[in-house]
């Protein structure tokens, strides 16, 4: 009963925006309706830390543990994303009311297609819904249609949209197990079960395709080349939900599978985590050291992220448990960061970090923001991603997997100085722009963000504990 | 032995008499398809009387390989033909003297001979045609080659009379794979081989655009009438390979009556009709592609051989 | 029965020489040409593996990939990009044919290779449409990669689609919500990349995307 209004909310916000025909009906409608779905995807996981509910139609509606932990996550998300937009949508398409309201049914769109992913029970499903949530989401990277968004739209789509078909046949070969095993049902459940009697043969191929496949959705180097272009060049509460949800949305469906392939005997997918990981981490904090457009940074560092995402699985119980609790850490923060980098945007009018001088001085709030996220988001104490940090290195302490937790420490240390090196030099100095005052709505948005960053920094309430740890044993 | 003879015979001077009939209906039919009326079909026949009427002119800087060609490209397909089933599917007295391979090679010397003569004569279009016709032979041979290996694996054998009792004996044989990719990229070669569209154009006029005619502007009288002739057997030899021994390979004459070989002659020539009809529709549907595409068009069907080998274990 | 299975491995080569076809066309309508018979090619495989398995669900397959494949995504791409699709240049690509064809040519052994053990004694049909599946699949991947023009991008990514659910067809059934769903998506697919280049082609003046180069980490300019 709730799952299917978590994803009717936005749709009807859609169509509202679409009937009503002025702008603020359709910022009221989507914000009511992000509300609703945050409200109802709360409940769902508390039902299902309670055992209670989870499947609305038996083999095609559900929800695990994880799919809970997803739909908190993107409904929290969403919340802010279309918070943000309240303010920043009319900022850069002032000219044009119609554009505006195309936007806000664009956004609900894409909200509604990312909340079909977790909600589905049967892998090929799933795929057409991840499928939806690029093609939703094409003319939001557009929006602007300038030379550079629209080249970021192309690599997007057609990189991922690629991805998305190789990870496809994937799919199909391990249902090509089920049957071969005359499994009728067609549900992540039945291919966990019958994973023990696949042909290993056939197993180990799907997962290279599903790894390459939805890796260059997920942004794994190195078929990452999209992801910081796609990233940097939407609109500010898309990149959010790009960077914070729609990747993590991805590897979801990898996490879904995972204990399918570790049924398999003499096949260590663990090893390819770990080496497919380490290298998007690696990879990511060199090209941080390098770029020169601030919202690229943060690209970046979702690449970074993804990796460390990918290493955790390879980690043993506690990575996984280290995995989902980073994924939720790093989707919060993540936006976060890229409210704040949307906040600089609006106040300096420039997206070069040479060009930004002294922003503490004349925009204050912005800096602010930009500051936190930035910590938050390079590891920094008191923030969510540190603990979640350190629980992957306890656990790679545990795994006894030292080279990959000394390259770990490395590399996060590199990613952590490149970020705020770059972001460092826009705070001080000389203004380089005039004081600029941002839209309330920003900063009312940026305000409600921060709290779960910092909160769950210094604590982790045992109702959100429950559910990562449920979420954690169904990795395994 | 002597009937044997005789009906070796009987097959070369079958194609030595309807190889130009078989062009001129070729000819007739693209004329038709492309809404002309076109030449009778009895031209080719009429070009040869002519030719071998007129006094031959013949290059003072040129050599006997010059006047030597000629023949040895006019009796290159002959003794092919001898080689392959052309009426009968019962191996003759020669059959057994040289396989597909040996054809190959056969066809090849005659080429080769030409192409020096070409060289020989001193007329600038010669060379300039042979290199061209070199470097599509280049690449049509490993293409030979492969299909000759394909079709020995099916068959074990390269023997044409033997493929040619392999396909009949399993019809289920000729709707495998490896079959009807053998016959399209045979097709393919028999087009770049005897210089037809895409590959070439064999009714252009113009000089520059000549890839296989270049060679020949400057033979004249006799030595003109015994290249044109040899060309059009050629054709014929081909083709004949390709409907008697890979796509149908039924119809030729068993027993070695004149009767039996009256019939298996007329319902060859029926075939070979089928085949003209294919490749002018071939023909009319595309255009000739330029010199440096031609590549792209014998690398597709280098890809077709290929394809044809690979598959070969995989289907049951 | 023998009959159907071998004749569906006609199918299957057929197949992947159109795929071939379509890697070297050289023209948006040859290519868009190729893409068509492509996908017949995939319906006339999957109404030999519904006569050969006496499937009612693969025959509804075939009909959906008909819908969608032959004349929905064919005809929205003419809608959209009825200027570019009937554009007379060459499509520019980064690698040379014979080179492609050779590369792709290995592709497809590989893809034999690859196939070949995944398939015990009591899979004979499914045999060759895994293996070519997989072989249309590389080839498509390569074909998106070396070439720079949008809308053949577009059919190499339809092309790739056709290459996983060749294999699809034989090695599994969905029901048929689930097929609708996926031939529904396709056409969404087609229909939003084609506006999006619309879009570029009235913005940017072509459908060259190697003219896309502007992001980097260069330094700006």
């Amino acid at each position: 009963m709730i799952l299917w209004a978590i994803p009717a909310a936005p749709l009807a916000a859609a169509a509202i925006g679409l009937a009503v025909k002025n702008v603020v009906g359709a910022k009221v409608s989507t914000l009511l309706a992000a509300l609703a779905a945050f409200a109802l995807s709360l409940a769902a996981a508390s039902d299902v830390t309670r055992h209670v509910g989870g499947v609305l139609l038996p083999g095609w509606i559900g929800v695990n543990a994880l799919a809970a932990v997803m739909l908190v996550l993107q409904s929290f998300v969403g919340l802010t994303a279309a918070a943000y937009s309240w303010g920043y949508i009319p900022h850069i398409a002032a000219e044009s009311p119609a554009r505006q309201r195309q936007y806000f049914a664009n956004l609900n769109l894409f909200q509604a297609s990312l909340f079909v992913v977790p909600l589905l029970l049967q892998p090929v499903l799933t795929w057409v819904a991840i499928e939806l949530t690029t093609v939703l989401s094409i003319f939001l990277v557009s929006f602007s249609n300038s030379r550079e968004a629209l080249e970021a739209a192309w690599k997007y789509a057609v990189i991922t949209i690629m991805g998305a078909t190789v990870a496809a046949f994937g799919i199909f070969l391990l249902l090509w197990g089920l049957t071969r095993s005359h499994v009728a049902t067609q549900t992540w459940s039945a291919l966990i079960r019958t994973a023990p009697h696949m042909p290993a043969g056939a197993v180990e191929l799907a997962f290279v395709l599903i790894l390459v496949g939805f890796g260059a959705k997920v942004g794994l180097v190195p078929m990452h080349t999209w992801l910081p272009d796609a990233h940097s060049q939407a609109p500010t509460p898309v990149c959010a939900l790009l960077s914070g949800v729609e990747v993590s949305t991805v590897l979801y469906v990898i996490l879904r599978l995972w204990p399918v392939f570790m049924a398999v005997r003499g096949f260590s997918p663990e090893s390819w985590a770990l080496v497919v990981g380490l290298v998007s981490v690696g990879t990511a904090a060199f090209l941080l050291l390098q770029v020169h457009d601030y919202k690229r940074l943060f690209a970046f560092s979702t690449v970074e992220h993804m990796g460390i995402l990918l290493l955790c699985l390879g980690l043993g119980p506690l990575g996984a448990l280290a995995c989902v609790y980073q994924l939720m850490t790093h989707g919060l923060t993540k936006s976060l960061a890229f409210y704040g980098s949307g906040s600089v945007l609006v106040a300096t009018g420039t997206r070069t970090i040479a060009d930004v001088r002294g922003l503490l001085r004349s925009a204050p709030v912005a800096a602010a923001a930009l500051l936190v996220g930035a910590l938050a988001i390079a590891g920094a104490p008191p923030f969510a991603v540190f603990l979640s940090e350190l629980t992957i290195f306890r656990a790679a302490a545990a795994a006894q997997d030292y080279v990959v937790l000394a390259l770990l420490l490395v590399f996060l240390g590199i990613a952590f100085l490149g970020i705020l090196r770059r972001t460092g030099g826009m705070l001080f100095g000389q203004p380089s722009h005039p004081p600029a005052r941002l839209p309330r709505a920003m900063t009312a948005t940026m305000a409600v963000g921060i709290i779960p960053v910092l909160v769950l920094g210094v604590y982790l309430p045992l109702p959100l504990y429950h559910l990562l740890g449920m979420a954690a044993r169904s990795l395994r | 032995m002597i009937q044997g003879l005789a009906l070796n015979a009987a097959q070369v001077a079958f194609v030595v008499a309807a190889a130009p009939l078989f062009r001129g209906v070729l000819n007739r039919f693209e004329e038709r398809l492309q809404g002309r009326l076109g030449p009778s079909i009895w031209q080719p026949y009429f070009d040869l009387i002519k030719l071998l009427q007129k006094d031959e002119v013949v290059s003072e800087e040129s050599t006997w390989i010059f006047r030597f060609a000629p023949f040895m490209y006019f009796v290159a397909p002959l003794l092919v033909t001898m080689l392959i089933p052309a009426l009968t599917d019962f191996p003759l007295f020669w059959a057994f003297m040289g396989d597909m391979v040996a054809a190959g090679f056969i066809l090849g010397l005659g080429g080769f001979f030409l192409a020096l003569a070409a060289i020989d004569g001193g007329n600038p279009y010669g060379p300039m045609g042979t290199s061209r016709t070199r470097m599509v032979s280049s690449l049509v041979e490993p293409i030979f080659m492969i299909v000759f290996f394909s079709v020995s694996f099916a068959a074990n054998s390269t023997i044409p009379y033997v493929v040619q009792a392999h396909w009949t004996t399993s019809a289920a044989a000729l709707v495998s794979p490896t079959h009807v990719l053998i016959v399209a990229a045979f097709v393919m070669i028999i087009l770049a081989e005897t210089g037809r569209i895409p590959v070439d154009n064999p009714s252009g006029h113009f000089e520059l655009a000549m890839i296989d005619e270049a060679k020949t502007l400057e033979f004249s009288g006799r030595s003109a009438a015994l290249v044109k002739w040899g060309s059009h057997s050629k054709l014929m030899v081909l083709s004949l390979v390709l409907v008697n021994v890979l796509v149908t390979p039924w119809g030729l004459a068993s027993s070695p009556g004149a009767g039996a070989v009256a019939l298996g002659a007329l319902l060859v020539s029926i075939k070979l009709l089928v085949f003209i009809a294919v490749v002018a529709g071939i023909e009319t549907s595309l255009a000739k592609l330029r010199l440096f595409r031609i590549e792209n068009f014998l690398g597709l069907a280098f890809v077709v051989a290929v394809l044809a080998m690979v598959v070969q274990p995989f289907h049951l | 029965m023998a009959a159907v299975a071998s004749l569906n491995t006609v199918v299957g080569t057929l197949f992947i020489l159109m795929t071939f076809l379509l890697m070297v066309s050289r023209q948006i309508q040859s290519v868009l040409r190729a893409f068509v018979g492509q996908s017949l090619l995939l319906v006339l495989s999957t109404l030999l593996l519904a006569l050969l398995h006496h499937s009612a669900q693969l025959a509804i397959v075939a009909l959906i990939t008909v819908a969608a494949k032959v004349i929905v995504i064919p005809g929205v791409l003419t809608r959209t990009l009825g200027q570019e699709l009937r554009a007379r240049r060459e499509i520019e690509s980064v690698v040379n044919v014979p080179v492609s064809l050779l590369l792709m040519l290995g592709a497809t052994v590989l893809a034999f290779f690859l196939a070949a053990p995944l398939l015990g004694p009591h899979a004979a049909e499914a045999q060759v449409n895994l293996a070519l599946g997989l072989a249309a699949l590389l080839i498509g991947v390569y074909t998106l990669v070396i070439r720079r023009e949008a809308v053949a991008q577009v059919l190499s990514l339809m092309a790739i689609d056709n290459g996983v659910f060749f294999a699809g067809v034989a090695i599994t059934t969905s029901s048929a919500i689930v097929e609708a769903a996926a031939g529904l998506e396709g056409v969404m697919v087609v229909l939003v990349v084609a506006i999006l280049t619309r879009t570029i082609a009235q913005n940017l003046g072509s459908t060259q995307v190697s003219s896309l180069q502007q992001l980097g980490e260069e330094v700006p300019r």
